[in-house]
């Protein structure tokens, strides 16, 4: 279980993150929404120790980071990050090793390193171009390779640090699948993004940050019903939920589930 | 962007083991250096027509990559061809230059006409070579010659963060085009400036990038070529 007990970090004189708790391990699917420059990248950073809060803690299983140098390998082993850039975590000129690198940075013997590396290549849709050199594939082929090398730790928390920023809509869509395969295998998922109608769709927990602060957590469809509030922090209300409030249509988590339900409001 | 590598990938030998190809590479420049010129042009003509046939291009864009060290080539043949000599009689040609006659003698035609053939059937054969020879590959040749592995991490991560570079570099230049940053020759001089400073500064950044992603992923100072 990751969460956090009244975190504060600060850079040098700058506060960044003010007095958080977070609990991540309450939902599958735990959304982080916030304009920029709200600190979600900074609570990232916190999170997989890298960056060490200067009062409260993170917490694993209840018990405070250990952050000696083993301490820090076991955590991570156990909570991965997916930075927003994948040119910064992609190291390798082909598919296959960079996936692997984690794994055999562990020592972790070929046969499981090959097995782990197809189930992660299944998961994120990269057989198509696995043989390609990196720097020939797309933004959104880079992203799911960024994320290949995360899954292969097989750990029980994923980081996604804005996952569709820079996506076309069909990358997008894939992505949400994704999201959703990886949340199927019993993982916890914590994804920071400003793409509101995403984290409305895919998340069942949900935090607004603003200023370093969270302003409110909850469920989505209850976070996301306070207008004013999400204006507060720069942000908008999901589409399906602004249809719900403004134009009193049924409240539904995805634009299908509101197609069906307008359908069988119709034909009644 | 550099094509060059894309083709290595679309090459009928893509999956042939590299040591094969390096020993075939190795044959080729025996050979380049071993025989009479009319066997080097013939070698140049082989080898040419081979990598054409391997990599699906034609004869023509070959002949634009050639073109590239030809003009080096011939300008350092010319410096071969011409010499100078006391007497105008011990050359075939020439111009007085105060005592000295500078011209052109048969020894230097001889020399030049070895050192430009035997140079453009090695070219053409590490050519072949490098455009056959996909980059993982060139990592294990690499490794099974024993180069340092220092050496090879090197390498390998700086291939990595050319295009990164370059595709950094290419996108700044874009935007200050864009903006009429090289409308004048002056302004076209500070834009330089700053595209080069800022390409400096983003790499700070992405070296400290890096650190952090390598950190996350459980680096231990090895990179497991």
């Amino acid at each position: 279980m990751l969460a956090t007990h009244n975190l504060s970090f600060r850079y040098q004189d700058e506060p960044v993150l003010h007095d958080l708790t977070f609990d991540f391990g309450a939902f599958a699917v735990t959304g982080i929404v916030g304009e920029n420059g709200c600190g979600k990248s900074t609570l990232f950073m916190n999170l997989n120790g890298v960056l060490r809060p200067q009062q409260g803690a993170v917490l694993w299983q209840g018990k405070p980071l250990n952050y000696s140098k083993i301490g820090l390998i076991e955590h991570r082993q156990r909570v991965t990050t997916v930075f927003q850039d994948p040119e910064q975590q992609i190291f390798y000129t082909d598919v296959d090793s960079d996936i692997a690198f984690s794994l055999r940075n562990l020592g972790v013997d070929e046969s499981e390193i090959s097995r782990r590396v197809e189930r992660a290549i299944q998961l994120v849709d990269a057989q198509s171009f696995r043989h390609k050199p990196i720097q020939y594939l797309s933004h959104g082929q880079k992203k799911r390779v960024a994320i290949a090398g995360a899954l292969v730790m097989e750990a029980d928390y994923l980081l996604l640090d804005e996952p569709t920023a820079g996506l076309d809509p069909s990358g997008r869509q894939q992505m949400i699948g994704i999201i959703a395969r990886i949340a199927a295998q019993g993982k916890h998922v914590v994804i920071s993004s400003h793409d509101i109608d995403l984290i409305y769709e895919v998340c069942g927990g949900v935090y607004v940050m603003n200023g370093g602060k969270i302003i409110a957590k909850g469920e989505p469809g209850v976070v996301f019903s306070q207008a004013e509030m999400l204006r507060e922090a720069g942000l908008v209300q999901p589409w399906l939920v602004k249809l719900h409030s403004e134009l009193g249509f049924p409240l539904c988590k995805t634009e299908t589930q509101l197609f069906n339900a307008l359908r069988v409001a119709k034909e009644a | 962007m550099l094509g060059i590598d894309k083709l290595s990938y679309q090459s009928r030998w893509c999956r042939v083991s590299p040591l094969r190809k390096f020993a075939l590479y190795l044959l080729m420049m025996v050979l380049a250096f071993a025989l009479p010129p009319v066997g080097q042009a013939v070698l140049l003509l082989v080898i040419a027509a081979f990598t054409c046939w391997l990599l699906r291009v034609g004869p023509v864009r070959y002949l634009r990559w050639l073109a590239v060290p030809l003009g080096f080539l011939l300008f350092g043949v010319v410096t071969i061809i011409f010499s100078a000599s006391h007497q105008a009689q011990a050359l075939l040609w020439s111009v007085p230059l105060g005592t000295l006659h500078i011209g052109i003698d048969a020894q230097g035609i001889g020399v030049a006409n070895q050192t430009f053939w035997r140079s453009l059937a090695a070219l053409a054969a590490t050519y072949w070579l490098v455009l056959n020879l996909p980059f993982p590959q060139l990592i294990i040749l690499l490794q099974r010659l024993r180069v340092p592995r220092l050496l090879t991490e090197q390498i390998l991560l700086t291939w990595r963060f050319i295009f990164i570079l370059l595709d950094e570099a290419q996108a700044i230049h874009r935007a200050q085009s864009l903006r009429f940053g090289y409308r004048t020759l002056p302004g076209g001089y500070r834009s330089l400036a700053m595209l080069i400073s800022m390409l400096f500064s983003r790499v700070l950044l992405r070296y400290q990038q890096m650190v952090t992603t390598l950190d996350v992923k459980l680096y231990q100072g090895d990179f497991h070529l």
